[in-house]
């Protein structure tokens, strides 16, 4: 079994490799390279660009800057931004938080939302709630998550005013100016009121999918003959679906849960652009936007790693279910 | 066989009212946006910066307001419709293309090449398309059927999967074998007797994709990488509604717009989702 | 034998609604159990069996399935008048059953030992330790080796015997009056089979179990059982003690069964097949439901189904036996 840990490592290490060199294949082939941004300022002359490319190493052929670029990522040094002129590394690591924070309570939400779904659905099929649930689920596999965030603040921000329209924590919020008891509170609802409208426009698709997910999973394991033998052994029948089903059944949850994680990241670059959410996804387009190409490479590599990290999270999350994995392999 | 997929199509649809209901809607924005220079009650790029031209209301002479330029919102999205779904179709026959083309070869030579074929899909969906989508659409600038380009080429991975599931189960069949034997080339199974038997399969998958499509061409319109002045699709017509002080003021400029994508991409799921029934009952979730 | 009777069952209709019409899975079944006995229950595939086994248990999903009886009687309890939580109580401790395929009737994610233990704190109200002590006790009953380690074994890692095994344990675990065994063997290579067989017939005397032994198998039920109800289309059509029948099998379907087994002494060349093959459920043909393939068939088959004759101490549903009653 370490064998195959190891295996799962290489595996890891070699997609790392083959993603950094296709997104640094794409920025450099893009015309103008990553000097285009500088072209059309009249400020700067030809001479200052061969001069600041020079400094930049980009004077230098593509393969030689791809393995100079591999060697000091390899060594934790992911380069300088050409915006602000500091570390990428600390530029990502200044924004990741806001970014994992905003997932984690999203990924939250939607299972929160998504499992007991799909569980009614299955156990309730066809009923009038399971015809609502399979609509509701297109609706939000439908919604253009932007123009529902823009909803949302006009409804609860501009209107009813009872959420913030954007950002991540008010400025000026001090918690030391309410007493002791409630003060917890009062924290736990500063970040829970900025993260509301995000969390659930950034979680909407993945209910959608997950409860439709769950719901035929579900369905699957309740055909299945060790669920007539808990019933015919007397196990009660809401022990039957919540303890022998729901255990199978999310099996594959797990791994459904593991692929749409790049779809998480994608969706908080929009959510984040519509909330002022001070995360990765907004520095991301920022950087698109300024061809800052170092921080681009830079954050396409933490979020493959934090993608791959999650599979294999997602990979143990599925042995430690099925036990039955663990004996195949 | 052909009369054999219309006949479920007509049978599952008389009676899947809701995707014939969709499937009715889409004709009828086909339509409007065909004919959009017909219904168009205004040059949909006509600006006036007017102070009393400029944001207004639904009025008897702008249907549903005017923009931050004073252009007429109804016209524009007519015109933009046209660009929304031209840019979902040319994305769904890029996909189709390169999706169907290489999960045929993985599927059908197997083995180590299939192997290392589909581990490079792999990689590439643990990536979000929208990152490469954003950086393409960033550095190139492209016009409308690049951005389709640019969508299609970051999407057809799934596509592939699909398709390579199916020719490797597809391959063991006897026909194959018999036209092994009467020594037709690989190419030759592969697109003549391969593919057909996969036609309800793509065509299923090609009417979701038009859905995603459309949804990822306004999000990345919606985030100003998109189709460019003076082009201008539904999502590129939301873009201006980020800023919180014109929601406030206008908010019918963002809320027609998206909720004609909503519409569109939620009439092509459930028409995707008709067509699945009629013609793969076996995919449903019972 | 004037055995007291433990379950009975008069009339049992079981329905199910299909897209294409009403399927009468079981149509009319009376069935008697005594206690301690091994009643045998023989038919094809598809002719109801199965279907009457899980409406004793009220295991038919409603909808699509329906489920009605005169009378269905558990030790003078009518199951039927029963609640959903007084039922959990009947199951796995008065009743209980085992299924035809070991290895997917055990739940892949627990253990052997959670899946025994859940059962028997359950019912009998024990405490995890003392729970613990008895699931060993019934591992051992049903002769499983080392039964202490195989507890902590998930169902993937025994083999399709020892899951069977494992199955018996947990039905019997309980002390059951009577034992559902469907098609118990028909899955488990032929060795194995007949340990399983060997085992049921131990339950059977030990533990004073009834037990309904269904299976397509005669020669199984010749072996162990004491009585067979033969079931054809959705009806019982002849229910006798196994020495009676085989020596004189009285409705045509069991004679052709008879006939068809193959026989060690084998003086036939072929074996014999009954002609035709299971009616379509959901359109059965009128008269005898067995009048197409009969070979005694004559004009009142084809028009009115027949009652059950009783002859002997046997009971048969054939018009024949109305002639031979009449002389």
């Amino acid at each position: 079994m370490g064998n195959r840990y190891l295996r799962r490592l290489a595996t890891l290490f070699f997609s790392l490799f083959v993603i950094s060199l296709l997104s640094f294949a794409l920025i450099e082939f893009s015309p103008g390279g990553a000097m285009a941004r500088y072209v059309e300022n009249p400020n700067i002359s030809q001479a200052d660009r061969t001069r600041m490319a020079e400094r930049f190493g980009l004077d230098r052929p593509a393969p030689l800057r791809y393995f100079i670029w591999l060697r000091n990522t390899v060594q934790g040094d992911l380069g300088t931004s050409f915006m602000t002129g500091r570390p990428v590394l600390t530029e990502i690591l200044e924004r990741l938080p806001a970014t994992l924070k905003l997932m984690t309570f999203s990924f939250f939400i939607s299972i929160i939302v998504a499992i007991p779904i799909g569980i009614y659905s299955a156990t309730h099929r066809h009923s009038l709630f399971d015809h609502l649930a399979a609509t509701g689920s297109f609706l939000g596999l439908s919604l253009p998550s932007f123009w529902f965030g823009l909803l949302m603040i006009y409804i609860f921000a501009i209107w009813l005013n009872w959420l913030p329209s954007g950002g991540m924590i008010t400025p000026w919020f001090d918690p030391s100016a309410y007493p002791l008891l409630i003060r917890p509170f009062v924290i736990f609802w500063e970040h829970t009121r900025y993260l509301l409208m995000p969390a659930i426009v950034l979680s909407l698709s993945n209910i959608g999918s997950w409860s439709r997910y769950m719901r035929s999973s579900m369905l699957d394991v309740i055909s299945q003959n060790y669920i007539q033998t808990a019933r015919a052994n007397g196990v009660p029948e809401r022990k039957v679906v919540y303890k022998h089903a729901l255990r199978n059944a999310l099996t594959p949850l797990v791994t459904l849960m593991g692929l749409d994680l790049p779809g998480f990241f994608a969706g908080a670059v929009v959510t984040e652009q519509i909330f002022a959410w001070p995360g990765m996804g907004r520095l991301f387009i920022s950087a698109a936007g300024n061809r800052d190409y170092q921080v681009l490479m830079g954050i396409i590599m933490i979020t493959a790693v934090l993608v791959l990290l999650g599979n294999l999270l997602a990979d143990l999350m599925y042995r430690f279910l099925d036990p039955r994995v663990n004996y195949e392999g | 066989m052909k009369s054999g997929l219309l006949y479920d199509f007509w049978r599952a649809f008389h009676k899947n009212r809701l995707a014939a209901l969709a499937g009715v809607i889409l004709l009828a924005i086909f339509f409007l946006a065909i004919f959009a220079p017909v219904f168009a009650t205004h040059n949909p790029t006509y600006i006036r910066l007017e102070q009393e031209q400029i944001k207004l209301p639904p009025t008897a002479a702008h249907f549903i307001g005017t923009d931050n330029l004073g252009r007429d919102i109804w016209s524009r999205m007519l015109f933009g419709a046209r660009i929304s779904l031209l840019v979902g179709f040319l994305t769904m026959i890029i996909t189709v293309i390169i999706g169907v083309a290489y999960g045929a070869v993985s599927g059908y030579y197997g083995g180590k090449l299939d192997f290392m074929m589909m581990c490079f899909v792999d990689i590439l969906l643990s990536l979000p398309t929208i990152f490469l989508v954003i950086i393409l659409a960033a550095f190139f600038k492209p016009d409308f059927f690049g951005i389709a380009a640019i969508i299609g080429m970051t999407s057809w991975m799934r596509t592939a999967r699909l398709v390579r599931g199916q020719f490797l189960s597809l391959k063991e069949e006897e026909f194959v074998m018999a036209a092994r034997a009467l020594g037709y080339s690989n190419c030759r199974i592969i697109f003549v007797h391969l593919l057909p038997n996969v036609r309800a399969l793509i065509i299923i998958n090609a009417t979701l994709l038009i859905a995603q499509a459309v949804l990822l061409e306004s999000a990345l319109s919606f985030l100003g990488f998109g189709v460019q002045p003076p082009q201008f699709s539904w999502g590129s017509m939301l873009s201006s509604a980020q800023y919180i002080v014109f929601l406030k003021e206008a908010p019918w400029t963002a809320f027609f717009p998206g909720l004609a994508i909503f519409i569109t991409v939620l009439c092509f799921n459930f028409f995707g989702e008709g067509l699945r029934d009629a013609w793969d009952p076996k995919l449903k979730n019972y | 034998m004037l055995a007291e009777i433990l379950l009975e069952l008069r009339n049992l209709k079981t329905k199910f609604k299909t897209y294409d019409g009403e399927v009468k899975a079981a149509d009319g079944i009376d069935l008697t159990v005594h206690k301690k006995e091994i009643l045998g229950i023989v038919g094809e595939s598809g002719c109801g069996k199965s279907a009457t086994a899980l409406s004793i248990m009220r295991l038919i999903p409603s909808p699509p399935g329906e489920v009605h009886a005169d009378k269905m009687e558990l030790n003078g309890v009518e199951l039927q008048s029963l609640t959903e939580k007084q039922l959990s109580k009947v199951r796995g401790s008065e009743i209980s059953m085992i299924f035809q395929e070991p290895s997917s009737a055990l739940n892949p994610a627990f253990t052997i030992g959670e899946q025994l233990i859940e059962v028997l704190i359950l019912h009998q109200k024990l405490d995890r330790g003392a729970a613990h002590r008895q699931a060993i006790k019934a591992l051992n009953l049903v002769q499983i080796p080392a039964a202490t380690q195989r507890l902590a074994d998930y169902p993937h890692q025994l083999s399709g015997g020892m899951r069977q095994r494992v199955m018996l344990a947990m039905a019997c675990a309980c002390m059951p009056s009577l034992l559902i065994a469907d098609e118990p063997t028909t899955a488990l290579d032929v060795t194995v089979q007949a340990q399983i067989l060997e085992l049921l017939c131990q339950l059977q005397s030990e533990l004073n179990i009834a037990i309904m032994l269904i299976t397509h198998d005669l020669s199984l039920v010749a072996e162990i059982a004491q009585r067979v109800a033969v079931m054809y289309a959705g009806v019982v059509v002849e229910n006798a003690s196994v020495r009676n029948l085989f020596a004189k099998p009285r409705h045509p379907y069991t004679q052709g069964l008879l006939a068809s087994l193959p026989l060690l002494n084998a003086e036939r060349e072929r074996l014999n097949v009954i002609p035709g093959g299971v009616p379509n459920m959901l359109n059965l043909p009128k008269g005898c439901r067995f009048h197409p393939r009969c070979p005694h068939c004559w004009q009142i088959c084809r028009q009115q189904e027949p009652p059950l004759f009783s002859q002997n101490g046997s009971e048969v549903r054939c018009w024949l036996f109305a002639r031979e009653m009449n002389k």
